[in-house]
């Protein structure tokens, strides 16, 4: 027995050596093509690969394809137009169905062959993935405003975090007259890089102009707020911020209105999602609910906004995009995040280099994008929210993309004073 | 056990065969594939050290875990606890060097283990996988809220395998094996492996020896065993302990492969899917879990990367059509289905079935559990005949 044993262990020895000497795997080297542009990852003589890795059948599926759609509109534009740095750009998209190991797994798959990610959604996602962007060198654009996000040099963050979209909401509301010094204010939110961060904000603005907070974290698995509500309601709150879901926010506004707390609710942007407006409750939403976003709604009220229109519905007659895509604001989002991401790979096409290093300092010199379905965005200090200014945005069930634009906040004084 | 070459059988000389094939195989894996599949494959591995020990829990002692995840998770977040830097102002850390820390995760695993193993001594059957399914619950919220600990949802991050400055599951410090980059993964494999061989070792030891059989006779007849003068409770709860060690080891890979940990990943579908991988494997075989371990690990990936080429399946989802993730959800649920229906020992069942097809005889080793109502306890079908 022992004798075999040894024979078996010293074959093992032997052959695993005589084929890893045989091994190809040699490393790659940075590559410089004709056009004197150097590339490494992910770009070839005529194409820019890049990827999205997201959840397409579980939660997040219908916003997530709207987002796909977003980029897929902005890269068709450009293509149409001749490309990017004389290439095509192509997008490779994958579903994690939320699953943070799953997309850990796909993001091994596709970094060898993309340069960058137009889309990472989810954050546990996000999270589980920034070790490993960091370590590839990777630029992902999320779909997310934490500033838990923030100073990462591959975290690509486009538009006004949730903590000063909420400072700035929370100005408006006292400019408007509709909220009033010495009040108190309501905050739902979900524990974590949304709410929480969201919160951050809420009280920084609290103790800056004069409110009190009455703040309840509930988590995802509560949908039915009426106890929270209630509680709101005998603290006698004059307005209510939702950092949660959309049926957090159909319990919110369903308990609100059977308590007669006529009182301005205010989400950020993935707590609204249009098809409340068609609930029970959709009238008391339209009357009272606020969104406050950098992003702009959908529909064709400007010239870029139009642009995306038109690129959804020719998307839509040609295929690319799913039939049963129901376009939100995401789409605009989906088009902003690739915008960034093209003025990017112009800039660094600019400077000779589409290397990922290269995708990097671009991006990092990125002053003044005007995305034009977005706040104007900056990204020369990664450790500050690329915007600081938010839109206050009205459900409406008549329009297009089932709300409208009602004020720009621009930077209020507040959120000027804000750290992240 | 002193047989000389010669004597030695041609059937155990296959096996000697296949072992050294196998292992040769592993060994070069690194040398030829692309980082992504070693990336799957040690996460094949990571899982199967779990599988492996949920397997000798429920195939031979009988005791039914929904809570398997928990103690992976426990594993996981030991090793982040006790290898984290002392000096973060947010979360705990002890600062350990991290190969004491990857040990004391498994420790740290095999102690919650033997705190439960109380209520698993007592329980059996569908109560206990009712009394441990408590656990996930209770395991979701203390990830979630014990923010110094765990990070809270936020997460927390993972300190590399290293001994001294040679980082095992790290990219650092830069070297070459024959002209080959050895980077994380290629690192990570060989640890991996490492790790897998000796859980095959211990556990078939255990199934094998003095302690499995006790199991198996506690399994079949608890009554029986007692007279047999088994130590029932001692035994089952040692049968939950060691499980638990083999969860945490698990969770000591899954981490240094993550590199970040998020309370999602440790949830219900993690337990849910360690059952999985032991009925296909066929519940009790070692070999099965490892089988079983591949399949479920990387089968939703394969589908989800392999499958755009089909006509009904978009990426995007759109009309008439499926997205990856769902095809391999709904291949992935009716594989079980109609491995349960099919042959309900699993892997380890239809190959038992083939190697006695092809005439060598099997080696005389623990016969396995095919299917019994978990409800009673009491073996509802006759075990197969070696």
């Amino acid at each position: 027995m022992k004798r075999s044993w040894h024979v078996s262990a010293a074959a093992t020895v032997a052959l695993s050596v005589l084929l890893v000497g045989c091994s190809s795997k040699v490393e790659s080297a940075v590559e410089v093509d004709p056009g004197s542009v150097k590339t490494d990852i992910g770009v070839t003589a005529d194409t820019i690969n890049l990827g999205a890795i997201t959840d397409l059948s579980n939660v997040y599926g219908p916003l997530a394809k709207a987002i796909v759609a977003g980029n897929q509109i902005y890269f068709d534009g450009r293509n149409a137009d001749g490309g990017i740095c004389g290439r095509q750009v192509a997008i490779e998209v994958q579903d994690h169905a939320s699953d943070p190991q799953k997309a850990l797994t796909l993001f091994q798959a596709m970094q060898p062959n993309v340069l960058a990610l137009t889309q990472l959604l989810g954050s546990p996602v996000i999270k589980a993935l920034q070790p490993t962007l960091t370590q590839t060198e990777t630029t992902a654009a999320v779909a997310s405003w934490s500033g838990d996000f923030l100073d990462d040099d591959y975290v690509l963050l486009g538009g006004t975090t949730y903590p000063i979209d909420n400072i700035n909401a929370i100005s408006y509301l006292l400019d408007e007259g509709k909220i009033a010094k010495g009040d108190t204010i309501g905050q739902i939110y979900f524990d974590g890089d949304f709410g929480g961060n969201a919160l951050t904000g809420t009280e920084f603005a609290a103790e800056e102009l004069g409110l009190t907070i009455e703040s309840v974290m509930i988590s995802p698995k509560d949908t039915d707020l009426a106890a929270q509500i209630a509680q709101l309601n005998s603290a006698g709150v004059t307005a209510i911020f939702v950092a949660a879901g959309p049926k957090q926010l159909a319990s919110v506004a369903g308990n609100a209105s059977a308590l007669g707390l006529d009182v301005p609710i205010v989400t950020n942007t993935p707590g609204y999602n249009p098809a409340l407006l068609t609930t029970p409750v959709g009238a008391f939403i339209e009357s009272n609910v606020l969104i406050v976003s950098s992003v702009l709604p959908y529909g064709d009220e400007t010239e870029t906004t139009a642009k995306v229109v038109a690129g959804f519905d020719a998307g839509v007659t040609a295929g690319t995009i799913a039939a049963d895509t129901v376009p939100t604001e995401e789409v605009n989002y989906g088009y902003a995040m690739a915008t960034v991401l093209g003025d990017a790979l112009d800039t660094a096409c600019v400077n000779g280099d589409l290397t990922r290093a290269g995708l990097t300092k671009a991006i990092n010199s990125l002053s003044a994008i005007s995305t034009g379905v977005t706040t104007d965005l900056d990204f020369t200090d990664r450790a500050l929210s690329p915007s600081t200014e938010s839109f206050i945005i009205s459900p409406s069930s008549s329009v297009l993309g089932k709300a409208v634009l009602v004020a720009e906040t621009g930077t209020s004084k507040a959120a000027a004073a804000f750290s992240k | 056990m002193f047989s000389t070459l010669r004597t030695r059988s041609r059937a155990s000389w296959i096996r000697l065969g296949s072992v050294t094939l196998a292992l040769v195989l592993m060994i070069a894996a690194p040398f030829f594939a692309e980082s992504k599949w070693l990336f799957l494959g040690i996460l094949c591995m990571g899982m199967a050290i779990g599988a492996i020990g949920l397997t000798v829990l429920v195939g031979t002692a009988g005791q039914l875990s929904l809570a398997h995840g928990f103690f992976v998770a426990v594993g996981a977040y030991g090793y982040a606890f006790l290898a984290g830097s002392p000096e973060d102002p947010q979360l705990w850390g002890l600062g350990w060097p991290p190969l004491l820390a990857a040990t004391g995760g498994v420790v740290l695993a095999a102690l919650a283990g033997l705190l439960f193993s109380p209520v698993a001594a007592r329980l059996r059957g569908l109560y206990l996988g009712l009394a441990s399914l408590a656990l996930v619950f209770i395991g979701e919220h203390i990830l979630a809220t014990a923010r110094p600990l765990t990070g809270g949802p936020n997460g927390r991050e993972i300190d590399p395998l290293a001994i001294a400055e040679f980082q095992l599951s790290g990219n650092d410090p830069d070297f070459s094996v024959f002209g080959v980059p050895f980077g994380m993964n290629e690192r990570l494999w060989f640890v991996a492996l490492f790790g897998i061989i000796v859980a095959i070792v211990v556990a078939s030891r255990i199934v094998t020896g003095r302690s499995g059989r006790a199991l198996q006779l506690l399994r079949d007849n608890t009554a029986a065993a007692a007279a047999m003068g088994v130590d029932v409770q001692r035994q089952k709860a040692e049968a939950f302990v060691f499980s638990s060690a083999f969860a945490g080891a698990a969770g000591v890979f899954l981490a240094l492969s993550y590199q970040f940990i998020v309370p999602e990943s440790f949830g219900l579908t993690m337990s849910i899917n360690f059952l999985a991988m032991i009925i296909i494997g066929g519940m009790g075989s070692i070999g099965g879990a490892v089988a079983g371990a591949v399949i479920v690990t990387a089968l939703p990936t394969l589908i989800t990367l392999s499958s755009v080429a089909l006509p009904f399946v978009s990426q995007t989802g759109g009309a008439g059509t499926i997205t990856p993730g769902l095809l391999s959800q709904i291949i992935f649920g009716a594989a079980v289905i109609a491995i349960l229906i099919l042959e309900p020992g699993g892997l380890a069942g239809i190959t038992r079935r083939l190697v006695r097809r092809i005439g060598f005889p099997t080696p005389a080793e623990t016969v396995p559990i095919h299917s019994r109502t978990i409800g009673d306890g009491s073996p509802t079908r006759i075990k197969e005949k070696i």
